[in-house]
């Protein structure tokens, strides 16, 4: 029997990202956040079609 | 995203807020729910109720998935509150009360858990880790 895939919704990485870059001590962190959270962002906002609960 | 993107580049400087990205996100955002709106419009009009559960549950999802309807935003050092989204929150409520399948119905509730997590509302959390549970062993009569 096939294993349904659980529908990565809402994306958890957001607020991860988020948080990293809340943080003053993961500086380091925090361009790579940056980044990954406005992929993210980009991700979920901009699909027009929304096939997985389709 | 674009009501979560417009969140919080409202209340951080994290993020620059791209006004042309934005805007990109909300026509995106809003073509798209015209186009669930009208299949959940059909499928009351003329399909039976496992359609009308599937365009319920569509309709809820993608309303999570962009994370629309974030309320008020709170500022607070060091992590984001964010309030919880009336709207994905509702329309997730409304698919678990029409959907007439266990299995679905405790995806539902875990979506809400999920949906909890991502805006880090514990009430949300365990009230629907509770219902999940639920769904997974009902009591015995």
């Amino acid at each position: 029997m096939a294993t349904l895939p659980i529908l990565p919704i809402p994306n958890l990485t957001i607020p991860q990202n988020l948080f990293v870059l809340s943080n003053t001590k993961l500086t380091h962190l925090h361009e790579n956040a940056r980044n990954q959270l406005l992929e993210g962002l980009k991700a979920d906002g901009m699909q027009s079609d929304f096939h997985l609960s389709n | 995203m674009a009501p979560y993107y417009r969140s919080v580049t409202a209340v951080s400087s994290f993020l620059p807020q791209d006004q042309g990205l934005l805007e990109t996100m909300e026509k995106s955002n809003a073509d798209e729910l015209k186009r669930l709106d009208e299949r959940l419009a059909d499928a009351e009009k003329t399909e039976g109720e496992s359609e009308i559960s599937d365009a319920l549950k569509a309709r809820a999802n993608y309303l999570t998935r962009i994370g629309d309807k974030v309320g008020d935003s709170i500022f607070l050092l060091p992590v984001f509150i964010i309030k919880p989204q009336e709207r994905s929150l509702e329309a997730q409520k409304l698919a678990l009360e029409k959907t007439p399948g266990l299995g679905s119905r405790i995806d539902i509730a875990l979506t809400l858990v999920r949906i909890g997590l991502f805006f880090s509302d514990t009430e949300i959390v365990t009230t629907n880790i509770s219902k999940a549970e639920k769904y997974i062993y009902p009591p015995f009569n």
